[in-house]
């Protein structure tokens, strides 16, 4: 009788692995993916522009002439290369696109806007103030990993000026020192600064996208994380669920225009997933 | 300035819960300077619609990629007049 409940803690535990490694889990990727297309006002304008270019009537003349070569020279200097990564799992990543896009919709966005409104804004800004605060190791580590001790120094100094001035975390009053950079660095980017490569690209359920690097990443970060030590685990896998709602929160809608703009919100997730790790690794 | 003919405008979108950081990549052409890509979060625009289009012409043939994006811009601008 002993076993069963050996196998149900067991499986929990790694829902919660699964769950809990929010420094670029789903919800980050839902904001990254489509940070481009969700910011009103300011993309929708070029937007059109840009789809009008690739083949429309009155603007072709425009376009046409010159543009393509010169799109085509810069591809050819190397600055523009095309990201691309594996994707051997394509059937299984498709299927999980298609259960994260109907958790988000079924689930995620009912709870986060009921939440929102009930939850004043403040409040919330503090849970995630709170949670940023709490990771501060993760951050920590592997700007040390990658040698930016100056990066490293700032996370140090934020860390302390929030959880204290800033009451645990809850506030934020280093954001009054510019000097001090709120960074996101994760063990995903320290192993790609050692030379190792994305590897395939895996679409988690309930993470979102990710690539079998940054799959190792999540694993490794997951023991500076303070919320992965909760016992039992299913309290932790509570807290990481209230995290990842809490986030929400702010993002509703988001997830909405970035899929109202695409033409295959697959591909064109899986490219943003792969642009955005290779903009935070350079960085 | 990245040339003579084209540069890189950084700005910055500040919203309610952290900062989006975006980049206008320009050409000077005929004396005013256009926007030919923009990168939010890293991310380039042109890079992520080819890698859509890529994926839509191993399937389909030009002519089905350019009428579903002439019903895409229709749909925008019916939402966008709302």
């Amino acid at each position: 009788m002993k076993r069963i409940p050996a196998v149900i803690v067991f499986y929990i535990a790694f829902i919660a692995f699964l769950t809990a490694s929010p420094a670029y889990s789903f919800q980050d990727l839902l904001l990254s993916g489509d940070g481009r297309e969700s910011i009103p006002g300011t993309m929708k304008t070029p937007l059109p522009k840009i789809l009008i270019a690739a083949g429309s009537d009155y603007s072709d003349q425009e376009y046409l002439d010159d543009e393509p070569d010169f799109l085509k020279e810069e591809a050819e200097e190397g600055k523009k290369e095309i990201i691309t990564v594996a994707d051997p799992l394509y059937y299984w990543n498709k299927g999980m696109f298609h259960f994260n896009d109907k958790l988000y919709f079924w689930f995620l966005k009912p709870v986060a806007t009921a939440y929102s409104a009930v939850i004043p804004r403040m409040v919330r800004s503090g849970v995630k103030n709170f949670f940023h605060n709490l990771e501060m190791p993760v951050r920590f580590v592997n700007c040390i990993l990658q040698g930016k001790l100056e990066a490293a120094g700032h996370e140090f100094a934020r860390f302390v000026v929030n959880s204290t001035e800033g009451i645990l975390g809850f506030d934020d009053p280093a954001k009054n020192y510019p000097e001090l950079k709120n960074g996101d660095e994760d063990l995903g980017q320290t192993f790609a600064t050692y030379g190792i490569g994305n590897g395939i690209y895996i679409v988690w359920p309930f993470l979102g996208p990710s690539t079998l690097r940054d799959t190792f990443g999540m694993a490794g970060d997951r023991f500076l994380k303070p919320v992965s030590y909760i016992q039992p685990a299913g309290v932790s896998l509570g807290v990481t669920g209230f995290r990842i709602i809490n986030a929400t929160s702010f993002k509703i809608g988001d997830y909405e225009s970035f899929k109202k703009a695409a033409l295959e919100p697959y591909e064109g997730l899986r490219n943003a997933y792969v642009q955005n790790r290779q903009k935070k690794v350079r960085e | 300035m990245v040339t003579d003919s084209k540069a890189i405008v950084k700005t910055k979108i500040v919203r309610a819960k952290g900062e989006i950081p975006v980049d206008y990549s320009m050409k000077l052409k005929d004396k005013s300077w256009k926007i030919y890509d923009i990168q939010a979060e890293g991310i380039s625009l042109v890079q992520n619609y080819r890698s859509q289009f890529n994926e839509i012409l191993i399937k389909e043939t030009p002519d089905d990629l350019i009428k579903r994006l002439h019903k895409k811009l229709d749909e925008q601008q019916k939402t966008d007049k709302k």
